[in-house]
């Protein structure tokens, strides 16, 4: 099962643990049905694309009552746009590496030992790092 | 308190115009969504009911000079039972901080929150210039100074990563008003909002750091056995009655992480 590869949160984030049900049309991630936004034309995008897609002017920007409890790419622009004006260093409490998110400074590290390292490959599958370390 | 109950016309916090309790933060989110679609269609009537309005009051009196009275008795009345509508909708506005301020604070909790996590809120929304706020005058530089001082928002919440936040926002209003010659007056405002935040980081997991401020906010911070507590306060001056901004409590609470930093996983227990 491949995993939403979105990170939920905003002062500190981690991974959202659902399972993927399709891809962003913009960087191919693989997102769960709640972090897939279906309103663009041409292809839903994962709600992080469409929160820069909406900041950028490409998309209209959602209501502030949008997206029900969970905000939807209102949120995620919101998110967006603080890290970058107020250079936020949200620390992230997970193990996938995922380049998507070097546009922040994240301060990633690995929450206690008994995680997995895990990377994220192009094609979307989980890949040990450990073991891999340990095969090379 | 249900979804139901607080949208009612007997909705508590329509009546008193202010909430308290502890609230699944799913359940508050959804609640504090609802309120807030309902103030932005009720805006929205109340805004076309007046157009509408003052439409059907420039009507009557042009047909009342065109010696139309029958229907401008129908355009005056329209216009009457039009301005009623502006007016209850009105008495039941609830000031737009709950959707512009309220709902976005309660999402960035949410999504920080585990998904069964409760938080615990106060809110009042009476206006900060309402005179239930006012306090004692004060005189500074010879000049008599209305006040006003109204703590409309607090609560906390325990995070996903452990930390207990706290935070407390509240408005300082003074005001000065002078008299001049020939009946004018001469007003003058100042606004502050305070925003008190306390962040319990759990010792675990997170280290103290030199602190690291902005400049513009207060910073203490007190190192513990199980949590450091960071405290952080900041003040918005405003020269007007200026809404509260929700990016003002967002860089607090920021601010108060950034005093902070993770421990290497080596360092935390299994």
């Amino acid at each position: 099962m491949t995993k939403c590869q979105c990170r939920e949160g905003f002062f500190t984030l981690r991974d959202c643990e659902q399972a993927a049900t399709a891809n962003c049309s913009k960087c191919g991630r693989a997102v769960c049905s709640r972090h897939f936004d279906r309103t663009p034309p041409g292809g839903g995008l994962c709600v992080e694309c469409a929160g820069i897609e909406e900041q950028e002017g490409r998309l209209p920007p959602a209501k502030a009552t949008t997206g029900g409890s969970f905000g939807g790419r209102s949120f995620y622009r919101r998110r967006d746009e603080f890290y970058r004006s107020h250079a936020h260093r949200p620390v992230y409490w997970g193990v996938v590496v995922d380049p998507y998110y070097d546009r922040y400074d994240v301060w990633s590290f690995h929450y206690h030992h008994h995680h997995d390292h895990v990377i994220v490959t192009d094609d979307g599958s989980d890949q040990d790092v450990a073991a891999s370390l340990m095969d090379s | 308190m249900n979804k139901a109950t607080l949208l009612s016309k007997n909705s508590p916090l329509l009546r008193t115009r202010s909430l308290e309790g502890t609230f699944p933060i799913n359940e508050a989110v959804e609640l504090f969504n609802a309120l807030g679609t309902l103030d932005e269609r009720n805006d929205r009537r109340r805004k076309l009911f007046k157009i509408f309005a003052i439409i059907g009051v420039v009507l009557t009196a042009f047909l009342l000079i065109a010696d139309l009275a029958p229907i401008a008795l129908l355009t005056g009345a329209a216009a009457i039972v039009l301005a009623v509508l502006v007016i209850r909708l009105g008495r039941i506005d609830i000031p737009n901080d709950v959707r512009l301020f309220v709902l976005p604070w309660l999402r960035i909790l949410a999504a920080d929150m585990e998904a069964d996590g409760s938080v615990t809120l106060k809110l009042d929304l009476h206006e900060a210039h309402d005179k239930s706020q006012r306090i004692a005058d004060q005189i500074a530089n010879g000049k008599q100074w209305q006040q006003y001082h109204h703590p409309w928002f607090s609560g906390r919440a325990t995070l996903a990563d452990g930390a207990r936040l706290h935070w407390d926002a509240v408005t300082h209003i003074r005001e000065h008003t002078t008299h001049k010659s020939k009946g004018r007056t001469k007003r003058k405002l100042k606004q502050s909002i305070k925003y008190d935040v306390s962040l319990g980081l759990p010792a675990d997991s997170f280290a103290l750091g030199q602190l690291a401020s902005r400049g513009i906010e207060k910073v203490r911070v007190k190192p513990g056995e199980k949590r450091n507590v960071v405290r952080v306060s900041y003040v918005a001056a405003a020269a007007s009655l200026t809404p509260a901004n929700v990016d003002d409590l967002i860089a607090t609470v920021a601010s108060a992480y950034r005093q902070a930093a993770p421990k290497p996983a080596a360092e935390q227990p299994t």
